[in-house]
């Protein structure tokens, strides 16, 4: 690791009230859960993460910036140390990164997880959130941010165990071997049965702040006090609004009538359409008919025909006449 | 007959089937008075060899007759696809193997695919025939009815599809084998331009032991395959719904999902009335509304309960702490009887995006109701749903209406539950023409558009003027099964409802027509 990554190490901002009983409570439970034999604390601060791992039997080491050393602990003091290059070509069981890529360059972050990566197959993470409110930290990422650049190298997050209940910014992560296949499943089995819950939680809860929002609005606008010029107001918009009321109703009204209206005209249509079509079909028939009658009286057989009616006809009023 | 006639292909996949039953079967496509026609038929290794003997006559006889023998049974949707591999048509006829075609059911399906040239799909009525050649139970189907296809395979046979829009979806899927044919229609219609139903019988299923249509329990499987393609259907065109089997076989439920924050306001109009029921004392409201609630998960809900002066202070005091804190939304209405007036200022007073039509004489009988009932409402193109009302001892009191024979009709009315259980029409979710609004929704939108219910029509008949302008703007109408309610005569809701005054008779007669609606077309077996 190059030297000037070291010159930026700063305290940290930690989640508990008191730092020490914080730091006392991390180490507790990584000695319980993966007890490693050394350790190595990155960004140690004045040493308080050293002194709790220390406290658990654990053989640990930290590298803190120039400034501090002088000002910390004695008795811990020959356990830190500003050399963070040297750190890091000897193997450690478990290189803590607490809260110091915070506070380093893009550049100098990459090299500085690259430096560690060698030099361990486990990382204690530890970050603040990047809400924390730190103004000293110019290089805050999302938890998620900090697992990918660890599984980069080959580190992925120990999702069996459980540090939550000393903090929630700290994480273990490991070197696995693992295929992508099953590294996503061992993500999909911690992290499902957690959505599921959240949903399940986030529905039920949604509900209820529905109810409980229209119970607010409707408190809300019981609790107006009162004045001669609210109550005016009141007045004229209860005046209002029962004029728009009206105009409304009325406006419903009248498409009800417009639509009846236009179906009313449709079928008039259909019918008179209808109507029209019996109409031609009728006069069509007639002229039909006229056609036929025209033919038959210019027919040879007619002519023949009235010949002889008249004939018949006029022998008729002769015989009548005598 | 000429070239512009379109040729039809005429796809029957065979196994096994008794001799003289698949000889008939031939001889009914060869005796079409259509000639533009090919047969093609798929042998799936049928164990008998005279099977395969019947087929080689047919196709040495007519060269219209092609055979294709597997060398491997490959079940019913794989020969289906080797006929349609080799089809010429342009569109396809699907003939099962022991059934028969009417002589004249090519020729009248080419008679309407010329009249209508964009058809991508047609479906024809259907009867039946039995073991001793008898014809019975003919089958008068609604014209196009998505939402009944996706509760029963109702369109089945005949039906006739354009080539081309097979060949684009895949042919038929063998996951869905024994409701193969319900898939594929469904996959068909949400791609076709136009869906059209011939109302003639064409098609004669035969009754033989085991057959599909004696009955769909001698087939579970078929009716969970059939689930499974309706479900398929509704994840493809996004509609937030669950199919389950329905009440009988080959039947299928809709459970629908609705959004958490659509807001929906139930319009009451009441004025308090206290009756007997099941011999205890109710005041009608209190329990339309408690039932209502407890049988809805749905947060967004608004109550608006238009009321009449007489209506006691303690009812409104009672409601006000059943529904939940600024849920409830309270209308004086004095002076009017009017129901339609009373709704229309309900809705006015309103906030939702929906609103429920909902008598104050109802209790709600089955869980979900509000959900499946204005879930469809999320369908762009529907605007009317309404509900089956049965009377206190489950009897049908409302199951959609029909306009037809001269008038405005309640079909299947009276009829108790069991005798109820034997017609699908009174148990599947369908277009219909109109529905009652003692238990209806419609999309604001919608309803502002049309106007509302028309207050010169203060009975019944503006749920018959709703429905129809409803539908004259071209929204669907649906009627949901599963969405359940028991209606309870109320005295003087009685006398506001029912009795139809003959002025308002004559004005919907003006509007939309009686006397001459002889058939109604989401109801013609009625």
């Amino acid at each position: 690791m190059s030297e000037h990554v070291t010159g930026e190490i700063v305290s940290e901002t930690e989640d508990p009230a008191d730092p020490r009983a914080f730091f006392t409570l991390v180490a507790e439970r990584v000695a319980l859960l993966i007890r490693p034999s050394r350790v190595l604390d990155f960004g140690s601060a004045r040493g308080d993460f050293v002194r709790a791992f220390c406290e658990q039997g654990i053989d640990a080491y930290g590298i803190v910036a120039s400034g501090v050393i002088d000002t910390v602990n004695p008795a811990i003091r020959g356990r830190l140390s500003i050399d963070a290059t040297s750190a890091t070509t000897k193997r450690w069981d478990l290189i803590s990164w607490s809260g110091i890529g915070e506070h380093l360059s893009q550049v100098n972050v990459e090299a500085g997880i690259d430096a560690i990566c060698k030099a361990t197959d486990r990382v204690l993470l530890y970050s603040t959130p990047s809400d924390s409110g730190e103004s000293r930290q110019v290089n805050r990422r999302a938890q998620a941010n900090w697992a990918s650049a660890f599984a980069d190298r080959g580190l992925y997050r120990r999702t069996d165990l459980d540090l939550a209940s000393a903090s929630l910014w700290a994480s273990i992560f490991e070197r696995s071997p693992e295929a992508i296949s099953d590294l996503v499943q061992r993500y999909e089995e911690w992290t499902y049965p957690m959505l599921v819950e959240l949903l399940d939680d986030n529905r039920s809860s949604v509900i209820e702040a529905m109810r409980t929002l229209r119970v607010a609005l409707s408190h809300g606008t019981e609790l107006v006090t009162t004045s001669p010029e609210l109550d005016a107001l009141k007045i004229k918009h209860s005046e209002v609004a029962q004029e728009l009321q009206e105009t409304r109703h009325h406006l419903l009204t009248c498409r009800d009538e417009l639509i009846g209206s236009e179906a009313e005209i449709d079928r008039l249509r259909q019918k008179l359409q209808a109507e029209i079509e019996e109409r031609d079909r009728l006069w069509h028939e007639c002229q039909s008919l006229q056609r036929q009658i025209s033919n038959k009286r210019s027919s040879v057989g007619w002519r023949i025909w009235n010949a002889l009616v008249w004939k018949l006809d006029h022998g008729r009023q002769k015989r009548a006449k005598r | 007959m000429n070239q512009q006639d379109p040729l039809f292909s005429v796809l029957t996949p065979v196994y096994d089937p008794p001799i003289d039953v698949l000889q008939q079967m031939i001889d009914s496509v060869r005796s079409q008075t259509f000639d533009r026609w090919e047969h093609i038929l798929v042998d799936d290794l049928s164990p008998s060899s005279s099977v395969r003997d019947v087929l080689r006559r047919a196709a040495g006889r007519d060269s219209r007759i092609r055979v294709i023998e597997r060398t491997a049974k490959g079940g019913i949707s794989a020969g289906s696809n080797d006929a349609i591999a080799i089809a010429n048509g342009q569109f396809l006829a699907l003939l099962d193997h022991d059934d028969l075609l009417s002589p004249d059911a090519l020729e009248v399906m080419a008679r309407v695919i010329t009249e209508h040239p964009d058809v991508d799909y047609l479906y024809s009525d259907e009867g039946k025939i039995d073991e001793s050649g008898r014809f019975f139970g003919e089958f008068r189907k609604p014209d196009w009815s998505p939402e009944y296809l996706r509760s029963q395979m109702y369109t089945c046979h005949l039906s006739v599809i354009r080539a081309a829009l097979v060949e684009e979806i895949g042919g038929f899927d063998g996951a869905f084998d024994g409701s193969q044919d319900h898939d594929l229609v469904l996959r068909v219609t949400e791609r076709a331009k136009e869906v059209v139903h011939v109302p003639s019988v064409l098609y004669y299923w035969r009754v033989i032991a085991g057959s599909t249509a004696r009955t769909l329990s001698a087939k579970p499987w078929a009716w969970d395959a059939g689930r499974k393609a309706v479900q398929a259907h509704l994840d493809r065109i996004r509609i937030s719904a669950t199919a389950f089997p329905g009440r009988v076989p080959g039947t299928y439920e809709l459970q629908r999902q609705l959004p958490l924050d659509y807001r929906v306001s139930v319009i009451i109009s009441t004025r308090g009335t206290v009756g007997s029921v099941w011999g205890e004392q109710r005041c009608f409201v209190l329990e339309t509304v408690r039932s209502a609630l407890a049988a809805t998960e749905h947060p967004e809900i608004e109550f608006v309960v238009v009321y009449d002066p007489l209506t006691p202070e303690r009812v409104l005091t009672e409601l006000a702490g059943m529904v939940p804190r600024g849920s409830l939304v309270l209308v004086p209405c004095a002076g009017s009887i009017n129901s339609s007036r009373k709704r229309n200022l309900g809705s006015l007073a309103s906030s939702g995006e929906a609103v429920v039509l909902l008598n104050d004489n109802v209790e709600v009988r089955r869980p979900r109701w509000l959900e499946n009932l204005v879930g469809p409402l999320l369908e762009p193109d529907v605007g009317l749903t309404g509900a089956r009302l049965v009377d206190r001892d489950g009897g049908i009191r409302c199951a959609g209406y029909a306009y037809e024979k001269g008038g405005y009709q309640s079909p299947f009315r009276g009829l108790n539950d069991h005798e109820a259980r034997l017609i699908s029409h009174t148990l599947v979710n369908r277009e219909c023409s109109g529905v009652s609004t003692a238990c209806a929704a419609v999309r604001r939108a919608v309803f502002e558009h049309v106007g509302g219910l028309c207050e010169r029509l203060p009975s019944s008949m503006a749920d018959v003027d709703l429905s129809m302008k409803i539908a004259s703007a071209e929204h669907r109408v649906l009627w949901l099964a599963n969405v359940e309610l028991f209606s309870f005569d109320s005295f003087l809701e009685g006398l506001e409802c029912s009795s139809v005054q003959p002025s308002e008779y004559d004005l919907v007669d003006a509007r939309w027509g009686v006397a001459e609606r002889t058939y109604d077309s989401y109801m013609p077996s009625y």
